[in-house]
């Protein structure tokens, strides 16, 4: 009895050791719900903007309004998620700022550096419509970098992500929804299925 | 070190050392004083037991200069994976046949 006991006491603390360890995941359901609603929103911008006026995203005419929009839609869910990952945080009575927030941080940042500046230079060219692939594919190369760091979820969630970017590159005239089917819909789904999961 | 009937390690039966090798599972490098702040232990409890798992092969120790401290960190080898899969396994088989 004494060693069941024990058992199940040390699976216990080997899981909360682990959730401790890689605090970060637990915070990213609701950061994940309001990344996509911020996304869905930018897009819906983007396709009214578009079809209202009669253009494509290659269009010159375009183009400010979509760097904009997809600016403002980085920097929204950026601080959203920061903001419900602090309150989160300060609930459960956990340092923001532990050593796993700088290695999430890192593996994040070297995909998205690398992914912003190939960004830039697709818009330099006039490749306006290459640009939600790319966002997608090297979207999904930092979550999946990242994942060994949190949960496995975040794995799968990016092998989708980089799956939606090539669909988007290869088949540019519905590259826009493609961005928001992957940034909205799955950040929206797996931010429900990871709260459910790990938050309740 | 290994019961051979349940495949639980000995050496993971005590808390503190099980807590360290559950930390080396899900990060790549964890520092001495992160995890002293994790498993909320004292420096020279913590000490004793890394030095522990050390010697049994179960983790890497790297120690490093920062400014004019040295810094320690751990990685978990390959055998202390295997270990560690392996007793948590038997803990959960445990509980499961424990089961009516």
């Amino acid at each position: 009895m004494g060693q069941l006991e024990d058992g199940l006491n040390d699976l216990k603390e080997i899981r909360s050791i682990m959730e401790r360890a890689s605090r970060f995941l637990s915070l990213s359901g609701l950061s994940g719900v309001s990344a996509g609603t911020v996304a869905l929103l930018g897009t819906a911008a983007a396709q009214w903007y578009l079809v209202s006026g009669g253009l494509t995203l290659n269009d010159r005419a375009a183009r400010t309004f979509l760097i904009a929009d997809g600016v403002a839609v980085l920097l929204v869910a950026a601080a959203l998620s920061i903001l419900l990952s602090y309150q989160m945080a300060v609930r459960r009575k956990l340092p923001f700022w532990a050593p796993i927030a700088r290695d999430v941080l890192e593996s994040l940042l070297v995909p998205f550096l690398a992914g912003g500046v190939f960004i830039l230079l697709l818009i330099d060219n006039g490749k306006m419509d290459l640009v939600p692939g790319t966002a997608l594919i090297f979207y999904g190369l930092a979550l999946f970098a990242t994942s060994r760091l949190t949960v496995r979820d975040l794995r799968q969630l990016g092998i989708l992500q980089i799956l939606l970017g090539l669909l988007a590159a290869a088949v540019p005239a519905i590259a826009l929804l493609l961005w928001g089917l992957g940034f909205g819909v799955l950040h929206v789904a797996y931010g429900m299925l990871m709260f459910r999961k790990y938050e309740r | 070190m290994k019961q051979i009937l349940t495949g639980l390690d000995r050496l993971l039966e005590n808390r503190i050392r099980l807590g360290v090798m559950s930390l080396l599972v899900v990060r790549r490098e964890v520092d001495f004083n992160s995890m002293k702040e994790l498993l909320g232990v004292t420096d020279g409890n913590l000490a004793s037991h890394t030095s522990t798992l050390e010697r049994e092969g179960y983790l890497h120790v790297k120690k490093a200069f920062v400014g004019k401290k040295t810094q320690t960190t751990y990685r978990i080898t390959e055998a202390g994976q295997r270990v560690f899969a392996e007793h948590v396994h038997a803990l959960e088989r445990l509980l499961k046949g424990a089961r009516p």
